[in-house]
C-alpha cells in the first residue's frame, strides 16, 4: 500500500490525457449523430483540438468578479478536481494494481462524491452573481438528493459479493457478471449516474438558455479548466465504476487466461462504452424540468430501490445461497 | 311559394350523417409488448441468479475447504515444532558443553534456579522466517 509521488504521477497524467481527448471524443460523436463534422480544423481529424483548448484556456486571462470571495473564489475548483482526482485511488485496474487496496473502496468513493458538493456550493456562493448563486443550489439540490438512489443501487450491488472492496466485487463476478442479475436495476443506475454527473438529460445547473453555465459561470480560464477537468474526471471515473460494478471491471467472459496489461485493456473498452452510452444519451434527450428532475429522484426512483434493498438479500436468503 | 320553400330548408347533414372524426392517437406499435419485456428480463435475471448463486456455493466450500485444511495440518505442524525445539535444545546444550569446558565442576543442562520445582525454557524457539 505505498502511495508514492510517482505511482500518483503514472494515474493522473494519462487521466489527464483521456479526460481531454474524451472532450473530443464527445464533440465528434455529437457531430455525427447529428449530422455534423464535428472538430476538423486542428491537426488531422481535430485530433489537437483539446490541446489547442487547453492551450488557449491556459493563457487567458482569469477575470476576477468585483466583490467576489476571492479566497473561496479560487478554492472552490481546486477542491472540486482534488475530489475528482482522489476517487482513482481504490480503482484496481489489473489484478491486485490499486493505488491503495481498501477494504472499503466503495465507501471512500461514496464519501468523496458527497464531499464534492463542497466545491459546487463554494463557486455559486463565492462568485456574488445570481447565476451562478442559482446554479450551484441547483447542482447542490441534485447532487444531494440523487446521492440517496446512488448509495442505495451500491448498497444493493454490495449485497451479493458481502464485500464493500472492489477487487473482492470484481473476484466475486467470475461466475456472471452483475449486469446479468441485476438488468432491470442497471437502468436505474444509467439514469442515476447521469444525473450524478450533471449530464444532458438532467443537467440543470448548466442549463445554457436560463442559467448561462450554471454554478461557474463567473468562473474563466484556469479556474474554469479545473471545473473542466473535475466534471468529465467524475465521468470517466463513473464509468469505470459501472463497468466494475456491473460489468465484471477487468475479467473478460469464461475462463480466459489474462495478463495485467490486457486486463487494463478490457476494463479500458468496458468503460469506453459506458462513456460513449453517457454521450449518446446527452444527444438523443431533451432536458427534463428541475420539478420533474425531483420528482423522478423522490417519487420514483427511491421508492424502487427501498423496494429492490429488501428484494435482492431476500432472494439470497431464500435460496440460501449468500455469500 | 318557391321562394318560401328554398327558405324552409333546413342545413342538415348529409343523409347518412358525418363519418365520425378520428381523434384518438393513431401510434404504432413498435417494439416487444411489456409482457414479454417483463417475461424476458425476469427470465436474464432468473439466471444471473442462479449463476450467482453457485459462484457464492462455491466460494463457500473453497472457505471451508480451507479452514478444514488449516485444522487438519495442526498435528503435522505442532509435531514439526516440537522435534525442531528439541533439535535446537541438544544443539544449544552441545554448545554450552562447548564454551564451559575448561570451567571446572560446571554440570552442562543444569537449572539456573534455585527450586526443584519445574521451569519452563523463558526462550521460544521459532523456525526461521524464510
Amino acid at each position: 500500500m505505498t502511495l508514492s509521488f510517482l505511482d500518483s504521477l503514472i494515474l493522473v497524467i494519462p487521466l489527464l490525457g483521456s479526460i481531454a481527448y474524451l472532450t473530443l471524443a464527445e464533440r465528434k460523436v455529437m457531430g455525427s449523430m447529428q449530422r455534423r463534422l464535428g472538430p476538423n480544423q486542428v491537426g488531422s481529424y481535430g485530433l489537437l483540438q483539446p490541446l489547442s483548448d487547453g492551450l488557449k484556456l491556459l493563457v487567458k486571462e482569469s477575470v476576477l468578479p468585483s466583490q467576489a470571495n476571492k479566497g473561496l473564489f479560487y478554492l472552490a475548483p481546486f477542491i472540486t478536481l482534488t475530489l475528482s482526482l482522489l476517487g482513482w485511488i481504490p480503482i484496481p485496474f489489473a489484478k491486485a494494481s490499486p493505488l491503495a487496496d481498501m477494504s472499503l473502496g466503495l465507501l471512500y468513493l461514496m464519501a468523496l462524491s458527497s464531499l464534492g458538493v463542497y466545491g459546487v456550493l463554494l463557486a455559486g456562493w463565492s462568485a456574488n452573481s445570481k447565476y451562478a448563486f442559482i446554479g450551484s443550489l441547483r447542482s447542490t439540490a441534485q447532487l444531494v438528493s440523487y446521492e440517496l438512489p446512488f448509495a442505495l443501487l451500491i448498497l444493493i450491488v454490495v449485497i451479493i459479493p458481502g464485500s464493500l472492496s472492489l477487487s473482492h466485487i470484481i473476484e466475486a463476478q467470475e461466475p456472471v457478471w452483475y449486469l446479468v442479475p441485476l438488468l432491470p436495476i442497471w437502468v436505474l443506475w444509467v439514469m442515476v449516474v447521469v444525473a450524478e454527473t450533471n449530464r444532458a438529460p438532467f443537467d440543470l445547473p448548466e442549463s445554457e438558455s436560463e442559467l448561462v453555465a450554471g454554478f461557474f459561470t463567473e468562473h474563466s480560464a484556469l479556474p474554469f479548466a479545473y471545473f473542466f477537468l473535475a466534471e468529465y474526471g467524475s465521468m470517466i471515473l463513473i464509468s469505470v465504476l459501472s463497468s466494475i460494478l456491473f460489468l465484471g471491471g477487468y475479467l473478460l467472459p469464461g475462463d480466459i487466461s489474462t495478463s495485467p496489461v490486457l486486463e487494463s485493456l478490457v476494463l479500458g473498452v468496458k468503460s469506453c462504452f459506458l462513456l460513449f452510452l453517457l454521450i449518446w444519451i446527452r444527444a438523443s434527450f431533451p432536458r427534463v424540468r428541475f420539478d420533474q428532475l425531483m420528482y423522478l429522484c423522490w417519487a420514483g426512483l427511491i421508492p424502487i430501490l427501498f423496494g429492490l434493498v429488501i428484494l435482492v438479500p431476500s432472494i439470497l436468503v431464500a435460496f440460501d445461497i449468500l455469500p | 311559394m318557391d321562394a318560401d320553400k328554398t327558405l324552409r330548408t333546413q342545413d342538415l347533414p348529409r343523409t347518412g350523417g358525418f363519418p365520425s372524426v378520428r381523434y384518438k392517437r393513431n401510434l404504432p406499435k413498435k417494439g416487444p409488448s411489456g409482457l414479454v419485456l417483463f417475461t424476458v428480463l425476469g427470465a436474464i435475471s432468473v439466471y444471473g441468479f442462479y449463476r450467482v448463486g453457485q459462484g457464492n456455493l462455491e466460494k463457500r466450500e473453497l472457505r471451508r475447504e480451507h479452514l478444514w485444511s488449516r485444522i487438519h495440518l495442526v498435528p503435522l505442524l505442532t509435531a514439526e515444532l516440537d522435534r525442531d525445539t528439541y533439535r535446537r535444545n541438544c544443539a544449544a546444550l552441545a554448545r554450552e558443553a562447548e564454551i564451559m569446558k575448561d570451567v571446572p565442576g560446571w554440570k552442562v543442562g543444569e537449572s539456573v534456579y534455585n527450586t526443584k520445582r519445574y521451569v519452563g525454557p523463558t526462550q521460544i524457539v521459532v523456525p526461521e522466517q524464510s
